[in-house]
């Protein structure tokens, strides 16, 4: 680690002689091991393909952050909002995070409202929450101590929390350099925090005191009262649900999935014994410089999620072309963990909603194109809420496979012959004939 | 009143899982002269065409043809530790619409299993002819395609007045197996003129195996481009029969 003044970043930034000698010191600038093109780029020369300096983006932010904050206390409305790292599992670092200001800050954890928002915005909110972090035993959340069970407390809330957290040092921003990490906010080492005005959300609290329901159960009986997947998996990771002496402290990237995946087999379950769709349909929605086209074909369940990273964007930074990759399952379901990660599930669970919505059943293909816009990766709920608000949209209905495709192709710049060799939908849809085909009456 | 009594109950288990490879929910008809079941898969690309005639069963009465919808899979689970030479009881229980199985071995056991809503849909046969038609040894096909689904997620299936071939092409590697007509593996060879066709190999393989469980002997049906018909040999004009639809290259 060096700090921001020593390192090429502090010349794009704006801050006086007078800051660097104040806040300098807390702005750590850190080199991934596996080395980074940011290194031989410093910001200038654009190796990475994207429009503009990601590292820049985040370091304007986190620094605009640490203005604010000028001590070991904060105080500020949490919205509420947590975090559980994942590394050193099973032993990992929780802990609340705090913008450091007062009033509604629900929507600052709130991805479901996120929609529509620039990435500035995101990068904003995600910086501006400061984060405490203390250890605790994943396996072992009954004996997390009274900071935990504050914690816990705290994500019952029904709505934002007037916090104050004291912190063993001043929090401090890490910028990494390399394009492909999360935006976040400064840290510290958590001692001790108050709150006050909590009030416990009462659905969520009936689960928390449950010590026979499981918590997959509890996850399900939440989401059909109508609470927001965000709130649950919030609660999920503070192992907050399940049977009392099975339950877990997940961390945060694996509990949203858990979550996704808990929901979209439930929906699934019914889904399957609904009737098909009565068109074929194409769906399109735009976000971030994301591009969402979904497929949805009469047919049984099934899914497949393939996404085209562009030159230049986080997971090809080197290609020419753009970098494909994709899962798929069938009617039945997958028992392995989908190759791409979370947005499968992400995506799928999306799926699950609209098709439970409508009771239908339809095989959908979901593909997703990320242009060179998409200057750092913000979550999954990218792909949750995206997908979501494409399958409300008013769709392109039309009588056969091929106009459907047809359609679909001209909003997207990823060739038809580039998607096919990736995708089973695709080969099956064009290749595969059916019994029918054959039967007397055609 | 339906009541049927099986002798080899892992031989009902095997032909149970046949039919699981295909569907979940499995639509028994059952008639005085027997049970038969047909259906397709969910994606319509498969079909399956079963029947066990009431001479095949040690045991059996069914005074009205009815439904008797159920769950395969869970069917399936019940009946995972079967043992050989335990005998299979099935009766119907109209007031808790149940399904009983009586296990009777060393010792007795009693398992019960809830009856599906039958959902109406009627199956058609395709109507088909067949130039080539190969009645071979069922583990030799099993294998066969079991070496090419290790390279390849399709199969060509090809034959001559010579031979039957069949071939995987991928990046991974080819896979060619053949069968000349005089091979001790064929049984019986007749095929008129060529005929050749291209099929998604998972399908093939759960059938094939799942039949090779069940029967010795199994023969391949098809022509150009069309279905293929895959018929298991089972004794007493007991029949279990796949129909697959073809892939266009």
């Amino acid at each position: 680690m060096v700090s921001l003044e020593k390192s090429w970043l502090s010349a794009y930034l704006p801050y006086s002689e007078e800051e660097r000698r104040r806040i300098g010191e807390f702005l750590k600038v850190r080199v991934p091991s596996y080395g980074s093109l940011c290194l031989h780029c410093k910001g200038g020369r654009m190796l990475c393909g994207k429009s503009c300096c990601p590292l820049i983006v985040k370091a304007e932010k986190l620094l605009g952050q640490l203005r604010s904050i000028d001590s070991e206390k904060i105080q500020g409305s949490t919205p509420p909002s947590v975090f559980v790292g994942r590394i050193g599992y099973p032993k990992v670092y929780v802990g609340p995070l705090i913008p450091p200001f007062h009033g509604d800050t629900a929507f600052l954890d709130t991805p479901e409202t996120w929609i529509g928002r620039g990435l500035e915005d995101i990068v904003n909110f995600r910086s501006t929450l400061v984060r405490g972090k203390f250890p605790v035993s994943a396996d072992q959340p009954l004996r997390g101590g009274s900071l935990f069970e504050k914690l816990q407390e705290m994500a019952l809330a029904a709505r934002p929390v007037d916090a104050e957290a004291l912190f063993a040092q001043k929090p401090q921003g890490a910028i990494v350099l390399s394009d492909e990490v999360q935006p976040f906010g400064p840290s510290a080492p958590l001692r001790a925090f108050w709150l006050s005005n909590v009030h416990a959300d009462r659905v969520v609290e009936k689960c928390y005191y449950d010590d026979d329901l499981k918590a997959g159960e509890a996850v399900l009986q939440l989401y059909r009262d109508g609470v927001p997947v965000s709130k649950i998996q919030r609660c999920f990771s503070l192992g907050m649900f399940g049977d009392k002496g099975r339950r877990r402290v997940v961390p945060t990237r694996w509990s949203i999935t858990a979550v996704d995946e808990a929901i979209s087999l439930s929906l699934l379950r019914e889904v399957r014994r609904y009737p098909p769709v009565g068109e074929y349909r194409v769906y399109a929605f735009k976000n971030l410089d994301n591009i969402f086209t979904a497929i949805f074909l009469p047919e049984a369940w099934s899914f497949e999620w393939i996404e085209a990273w562009f030159p230049g964007t986080v997971w090809n930074p080197q290609g020419r072309e753009p970098e494909l990759m994709g899962d798929y399952e069938g009617f039945r379901g997958r028992t392995t963990y989908a190759d791409v990660g979370g947005c499968y599930y992400a995506a799928r669970l999306a799926a699950a909603e609209a098709l439970s919505r409508e009771r239908r059943q339809a095989k959908v293909l979901i593909l997703r194109e990320i242009r060179n816009g998409y200057l750092l990766p913000v979550g999954v709920w990218n792909v949750r809420e995206s997908v979501r608000q494409a399958l409300k949209t008013q769709p392109h209905k039309f009588a056969s496979f091929l106009e459907a495709l047809d359609f679909a192709m001209r909003n997207l710049s990823v060739p038809l012959k580039a998607w096919l060799p990736r995708s089973v939908i695709l080969r099956q849809a064009l290749f595969q004939r059916k019994l029918a085909d054959f039967s007397p009456q055609g | 009143m339906f009541r049927l009594v099986i002798s080899d109950s892992r031989a009902w288990k095997n032909l149970m899982a046949a039919i699981s490879t295909l569907v979940e929910e499995a639509s028994f008809d059952v008639k005085p002269e027997g049970l038969a079941l047909r259906a397709m898969d969910p994606s319509h690309v498969a079909m399956v065409d079963f029947e066990y005639p009431k001479e095949s069963f040690q045991e059996y009465e069914c005074t009205e043809p009815s439904k008797l919808c159920l769950d395969i899979g869970d069917m399936l689970k019940l009946m995972r530790r079967v043992e050989a030479g335990e005998t299979l009881e099935l009766t119907l229980d109209p007031q808790t619409n149940h399904l009983n199985m009586k296990l009777t071995g060393k010792y007795k056991r009693r398992f019960s299993l809830p009856l599906l809503q039958p959902s109406v849909s009627e199956v058609p046969t395709p109507k088909l002819t067949f130039d080539a038609q190969i009645k071979m040894d069922a583990d030799c096909l099993n294998d066969a395609i079991t070496d090419i689904s290790n390279v390849s997620d399709q199969v060509k299936i090809e034959a001559d007045e010579e031979k039957l071939v069949l071939t995987g092409l991928s990046e991974t590697g080819n896979v060619v197996v053949e069968f000349e007509r005089a091979n001790q593996a064929v049984l019986d060879f007749q095929v008129k003129g060529e005929a050749k066709a291209l099929y998604g190999v998972s399908f093939l393989q759960d059938m094939v195996k799942a039949g090779a469980a069940s029967s010795k002997v199994v023969s391949v049906e098809f022509s150009t481009d069309k279905p293929v018909k895959i018929d298991f040999e089972l004794p007493l004009q007991g029949k279990l029969t796949y129909y697959l639809a073809p892939r266009l290259e």
